[in-house]
């Protein structure tokens, strides 16, 4: 008996010693990420949630005022002319471009469809086409007096349109941008998302009858809401720190005539960067990632609402 | 620098001109300066013969291109005096330079020995830099009006200007010729609107007589100028904004009398001014700084021999004839462990040879008095022989020390969208400039 339990007494601390790592190892592995967010992302996090508590301009030492820079914030008109060019540019932008997105998916997804490479890397060429080439295409085409789209519109008669100077016209031609832009980055996350679908679904469907419509709504739209979700809320965050598009456009982080491209990124980027206001542009920072964490939290619910 | 519009003066005006800047600044003060800055640093002499530093090292320059090449010619004869020292010049971008800078100001390390910023943005660095009042005073005289004293604030001398800004008003003399514009008849703004009208009639509006943007503050700040404001947006000693004061009332009223007027092209956007001022559309270039003949020569050479350059016109009659933008300086932050050796780097780059291969390599008006005195008895071709240089040495002249406050491009953003309001009539003009006073005082917290 005792020579029975000997060997197992003689393991035992292995066992303690596997049983330990065990439990540890799934921490070690994931540590990395975590020691990284925690240096570069957290602590800055909270960095700039102490800096908005200061006066901190340039190179003069800084001054701890409280909650001033937020009291100053809530009553400068350029927050709230740039919440609503933001708002107006989310709108205008990001449903349009999830409705495009899925379209172009679900044709590219098509058993059938040849050049679905082809179609899928021109439809991703925005994406990566530098910033100042687009800016530079967009001021050509959208020139007052020489631009390519005063020139058509000349043909039905209509008058030369200051696109970029008049402050509808500028959030339009900003949207306009955008459209061409991420359609084709949201098309591949809309992509990614259809060929996870298991086939099987629609050849059952087939089997019973459903047409290609039916097998849309009833089959691919409810599989696809989690990433219709997902892609809707990274728009939503893309769009309120959305910089290089109105910045190239209009000629700087100002927006532009009558501030109509003033979005909630250039205006943080303005105050920080330019103006070199510290501790205001932190209390920018948050100010916005409060209306994003708001909005992102409503198309949840809303989502999970609609998935129940 | 501000008068086009506001994309252009934001955009290619201001590429163009710090392209056109290209080398240098740093001439002048040239010893001891440093012996007060740095740590067991040498007293130099004056003119520039200052002891080597007992250490070597690397002497960093930061700038951006168009305001290096000075420092770049001058590295050979730098290093006759140092030659343990490496000189390493960083051509960065405009905004990167200034960032940059920043960053390592509040960092507490990585910035340059010598850097460039644009004299606008002084104010924002000058608790990290280094007060050369000791070092370049001696100088003072090298440099023409009223160049030195950009680089002061509050008493004390931070940085030396690479090139000198006097506005004046660009036009084509063909076309005012054509509509029987006389340049003796334009003798304020008001005379400029009115004679708008001549050339929409004889064009039936095919041409402008010349291009605003509304939401630039260009021509408000030569207004300024005009009116006695040489802090442009705030008064002298930086303590009260000056945006909506009567005098400054009058001269917005003249604004928007050009605005109004008959011949204007309204807004243009981007490159539109370059091609519109190419193909004969716009007749007159207010906002005329004396880096802007860059733009003629490399983008319009075909025109040579049409351009003039007069005066920009007055507010009222027999007023100041004046306007002044804003020249890059070189600075050195107090960072630097090798502040005079960097002292001598700038002197020699920005006085003497050093000014003089600046220029050479971007022809952008020198802050170099002897060169300037050179330059201006040679007429220019492509001005049909005018004496330019002689011109903005008269303008530079009679513009009274300039000085950029803190806060400057702030209050810069805010009049531009209040002046557009108003400009655009949606704002009468005393209540929309002091909309703007209220929005720059509570932002800037100045009276």
């Amino acid at each position: 008996m005792a020579t029975s339990v000997q060997p197992a007494q003689a393991w035992q601390p292995l066992v303690r010693r596997r049983h330990w790592w065990s439990t540890l190892a799934p921490y070690v592995f994931i540590a990395p990420f975590y020691l990284i967010f925690l240096a570069f992302g957290l602590l800055p996090i909270l960095f700039s949630l102490i800096v908005s508590l200061y006066d901190w301009r340039g190179t003069a030492p800084s001054t701890f005022v409280g909650l001033q820079n937020y009291q100053i914030l809530f009553q400068d008109p350029a927050l709230y002319k740039a919440l609503w060019n933001t708002v107006y540019v989310w709108i205008g932008s990001v449903p349009p471009i999830i409705l495009m997105a899925l379209t172009f998916a679900v044709l590219l997804n098509a058993q059938r469809q040849r050049l679905r490479s082809l179609l899928r890397t021109i439809y991703f060429l925005p994406v990566v086409t530098s910033l100042v080439i687009t800016g530079l295409i967009f001021g050509h085409l959208f020139s007052r007096s020489y631009g390519l789209v005063n020139g058509l519109l000349a043909h039905v008669g209509v008058a030369p349109i200051n696109w970029l100077a008049e402050p509808a016209w500028m959030k339009l031609v900003l949207i306009v941008a955008l459209l061409w832009r991420w359609t084709g980055n949201d098309m591949v996350i809309m992509l990614a998302g259809l060929q996870s679908i298991p086939p099987d679904i629609y050849e059952a469907a087939q089997v019973d009858g459903a047409t290609a419509v039916q097998a849309f709504w009833r089959i691919t739209l409810p599989l696809m809401r989690p990433v219709i979700l997902f892609d809707a809320i990274i728009s939503t965050i893309g769009t309120f720190n959305l910089f290089a598009e109105p910045f190239v456009l209009f000629g700087g982080p100002g927006g532009g005539m009558a501030q109509a491209g003033l979005l909630t990124g250039t205006l943080l980027y303005q105050n920080s960067f330019v103006y070199f206001k510290f501790g205001y542009g932190a209390a920018i920072a948050w100010v916005v990632a409060a209306i994003i964490i708001t909005l992102s939290m409503i198309q949840l619910r809303l989502g999970n609402r609609e998935a129940d | 620098m501000k008068q086009m519009t506001d994309r252009v003066d934001a955009g290619l005006n201001r590429l163009s001109r710090r392209q056109f800047l290209q080398a240098a600044l740093v001439t002048s003060v040239s010893a001891g300066l440093l012996a007060a800055c740095s740590t067991g640093a040498a007293p130099a002499t004056s003119g520039g013969a200052a002891a080597p530093a007992a250490q070597g090292g690397t002497i960093t320059v930061w700038g951006w291109a168009g305001t290096i090449e000075g420092v770049q010619s001058q590295i050979a004869a730098f290093n006759k005096t140092y030659p343990d020292f490496k000189v390493d010049v960083k051509a960065l971008g405009y905004e990167d330079v200034h960032t940059n800078l920043l960053n390592s100001i509040v960092a507490g390390s990585g910035a340059p020995d010598i850097c460039a910023i644009d004299v606008l943005r002084l104010t924002q660095y000058i608790d990290g830099l280094v007060d050369l009042s000791d070092l370049a005073k001696q100088y003072k005289d090298q440099f023409v009006p009223p160049t030195f004293d950009l680089g002061s604030y509050k008493g004390k001398f931070y940085g030396l200007a690479t090139d000198s800004e006097p506005m004046g008003v660009f036009y084509r003399k063909d076309l005012w010729d054509q509509y029987g514009i006389k340049e003796e008849d334009i003798n304020t703004w008001s005379d400029l609107a009115t004679a708008g009208a001549k050339v929409n009639e004889a064009s039936q509006g095919a041409v402008a007589l010349y291009h605003m943007n509304s939401n630039t503050t260009g021509l408000f700040e030569v207004l300024a100028v005009e009116q006695g404001f040489s802090g442009y947006f705030f008064n002298t000693d930086d303590t009260k904004v000056i945006v909506d004061d009567p005098k400054m009332i009058e001269a917005v009223t003249a604004l928007k009398q050009l605005w109004d007027g008959k011949s204007v092209q309204r807004d243009p956007q981007g490159d539109e001014v370059t091609t519109l001022l190419k193909n004969g559309k716009i007749a007159t270039q207010l906002i005329g700084p004396a880096w802007y003949p860059m733009t003629f020569t490399g983008q319009m050479p075909e025109l040579a021999g049409k351009w003039r350059l007069m005066r920009a016109p007055a507010v009222t009659k027999g007023g100041p004839r004046i306007g002044y933008q804003y020249p890059t300086i070189f600075v050195i932050p107090q960072q630097s462990p090798a502040k005079e050796t960097a002292w001598e780097l700038a002197r020699l780059s920005l006085l003497g040879d050093g000014a003089r291969a600046l220029y050479e390599k971007t022809k952008v008006l020198p802050a170099y008095k002897p060169l300037l005195d050179e330059l201006k008895t040679k007429p220019d071709p492509y001005f049909g022989n005018q004496n330019i240089y002689e011109l903005w040495q008269a303008i530079g002249n009679d513009t009274p020390p300039i000085f950029f406050g803190v806060g400057f491009t702030e209050a810069q953003a805010i009049l531009g969208n209040h002046l557009q309001a108003i400009l655009r009539g949606e704002t009468p003009i005393d209540a929309g400039l002091q909309a703007a006073g209220a929005e720059i005082r509570s932002k800037l917290k100045k009276g």
